[in-house]
């Protein structure tokens, strides 16, 4: 079975992608408000852009949860009535740098900050999107430097393939800011999420026949895109997906590599 | 496909060294705790435990100590699943950089360990261990790799001692995982290293996972999610022959409460013996699942259920038959391991022998 592509969205500095079907609408910061970008490369994400009702927790959130939240919910409408049956895979290479940082400012200063303690685990932002959309499946977060978004994206297409869930909610987020900088000060402050609701059948286009570490061979190779950290191949994946362009695909980098195939 | 379990390792700091990586089965067997050695209470992370040539680096030494014995028998073609929840973080709490999850990978390759190109990092809260098993076992079901390793690792530091002694979740007095007065966990620290391949021995027999949606950092109150989790890896097993079920137990008050349900749930009210380990050696975070499927491994072929150290009496509602004291014995047979976690993670893993 190929997994089938429900939905597809992206959060970056760029501004707010959404893809539902053929429908695809884009929105550049300026039009959903007023705003710069803050520390972390985009600007502070507001509850009423994603959501039609009040979302108070929304945030109390980390940079990091509210990115992978609202991206989420872009899919939302796609997602099947069906809830204990839609799985999550997750990606990041940063994960919770940033939350922790915060976190140890607190600690430092004597007053550790348990609402931020919270937010010190890089799974954190499945937790807040299945209690949002109330998914029940299984769940599972991977890190795998820059290629970790497609990491989650293959695995879903893998739990789709094999019959180890019926529908998956892959969501690739990083978030880089003060914290990242500091580590590497070549580091631009960036923060973005991307989503794929994935299923057995619908959608426009299928993805299968995921391969780890094989040769290109005659694959068309994602160089590294103007996202950075475990979304920069995510990047350069996007225009495929939303042209549904079929073929190969192939990402390597540090001497890993993923690969898949793309049919209309 | 039969993918076994074919070599095991667990590194635990005990006091000022680092036992040997199979002396866990005697402490859990003979009741002993290494909270009773090294409390880890209240807000402070403990003295040094480790070796001094360790300092600086814990997590990463603990695995490279976990990693020892089995490395050599990886095969070419090998995967790495690391599951850890905050990667090696004192470098970084230190100012010396590191990027938390995927630190311990790199410091790993700086000791001078070739990792393999299919090498990734599971990360998701106390489940960690759990998941990383599961995501090993795939991977060589479906051909990625012949074999596939699995290395759990975090360290007890000043960061994660004071964040849980921040959530109020620590005990004063030592963990007593599904006792009446249980009054929080007790942090440990560990490393432990699994080898999945393609044979006989003990194996996966059953797995499922699942997320509570209910709450971001507490269980759900009615177990529903780890039921979930449960019926998943019981499905098409017999579940009388599950021997007993080694349980998550950290000691909380809701955690140990919403497992007791979700057991009596899953076994129709008359839930086999329960057994765990965090009284003995701390909840260990991302290594926990991961020694808790080593644990379920040797209890399967064994038949020997370890004591419930820090048990003594236990609850009237949804009560379990905790094995505490000494150590029983029953027939060999299925173990079912259970994890939950922040973020309403939920695991299940049936070792049968």
């Amino acid at each position: 079975m190929t997994a089938r592509l429900l939905a597809y969205a992206r959060i970056s500095p760029g501004g707010v992608l959404s893809a539902l079907g053929a429908h695809v609408t884009r929105k550049g910061w300026p039009e959903l408000g007023d705003v710069a970008p803050g520390p972390l490369g985009l600007p502070v994400l507001r509850a009423r852009w994603f959501f039609d009702s009040p979302f108070s927790k929304f945030g109390r959130m980390d940079p990091l949860c509210k990115a992978a939240v609202a991206c989420s919910q872009l899919v939302a409408a796609a997602l099947p009535a069906d809830r204990d049956e839609v799985a999550q895979v997750g990606g990041t290479m940063l994960g919770c740098l940033e939350a922790d940082a915060q976190f140890e400012a607190t600690r430092r200063a004597g007053n550790p900050s348990p609402a931020l303690f919270v937010y010190t685990l890089p799974s954190m932002f499945q937790g807040e999107v299945a209690i949002l959309h109330r998914l029940r499946g299984r769940c599972t977060l991977l890190s795998a430097g820059a290629l970790s978004g497609l990491a989650a994206l293959a695995t879903a297409v893998r739990w789709i393939e094999k019959g180890r869930a019926r529908h998956v909610l892959a969501i690739a987020a990083d978030a880089a800011g003060p914290a990242a900088q500091a580590i590497d000060p070549s580091r631009e402050p960036q923060t973005a999420a991307a989503a794929w609701l994935l299923s057995g059948e619908g959608g426009r286009l299928g993805i299968g026949n995921v391969r780890y570490n094989a040769p290109r061979g005659n694959a068309r190779e994602l160089a590294p895109g103007s996202l950075r950290h475990g979304l920069t191949f995510v990047d350069t994946l996007e225009p495929l997906l939303l042209g549904v362009e079929p073929g190969a695909v192939w990402a390597g980098h540090g001497g890993s590599s993923v690969a898949f195939d793309i049919a209309g | 496909m039969r993918v076994a379990i074919t070599a095991t390792s667990v590194a635990l700091p005990d006091g000022e060294a680092l036992s040997p990586t199979d002396e866990y089965w005697p402490l859990l067997v003979q009741g002993r705790s290494l909270l009773a050695v090294r409390p880890h209470t209240g807000a402070d992370a403990p003295a040094a435990t480790l070796p001094p040539a360790f300092a600086g680096r814990r997590a990463t030494s603990l695995a490279h100590f976990a990693l020892r014995q089995v490395w050599r028998m990886l095969p070419a073609r090998a995967a790495l699943v690391i599951a850890t929840t905050k990667g090696e973080l004192e470098p970084w709490l230190e100012g010396a950089g590191g990027d938390g999850l995927n630190a311990l990978a790199a410091q790993l390759a700086d000791m001078g360990l070739k990792l393999p190109a299919l090498t990734r990092v599971v990360s998701n809260a106390c489940v960690s261990g759990a998941q990383a098993v599961i995501e090993g076992l795939e991977l060589v079901q479906d051909g990625d790799a012949d074999a596939a390793l699995v290395l759990g690792a975090d360290a007890l530091t000043p960061f994660v001692a004071q964040g849980f002694h921040s959530l109020q979740g620590d005990s004063a007095s030592g963990a007593r995982p599904f006792d009446a007065a249980r009054d929080g966990l007790s942090l440990g620290e560990a490393a432990a290293a699994l080898l999945l391949q393609p044979g006989p021995g003990p194996h996966i027999a059953g797995y499922g996972a699942s997320n509570d949606a209910n709450h971001i950092s507490g269980p759900s109150r009615d177990g529903s999610g780890l039921a979930l989790a449960m019926e998943r890896a019981l499905h098409g097993l017999d579940r009388s022959s599950v021997v007993a079920i080694c349980a998550h137990g950290t000691g909380t008050l809701y955690n140990d409460a919403m497992e007791a349900r979700a057991f009596h749930a899953a076994f129709d009210g008359s839930p086999p013996p329960v057994f765990g380990i965090k009284g003995a050696i701390g909840h260990t975070l991302g290594a926990a699942g991961l020694i808790e499927v080593i644990v379920a491994a040797r209890v399967a072929c064994t038949g020997v259920i370890p004591p419930t150290a820090g048990y003594t009496r236990g609850e009237t509602e949804y009560a379990l038959d905790v094995v505490h004291g000494a150590a029983r014995e029953v027939a060999p047979g299925l173990v079912l391991t259970t994890n939950s976690g922040f973020g309403g993670m939920n695991t299940a893993i049936v070792v049968s022998p």
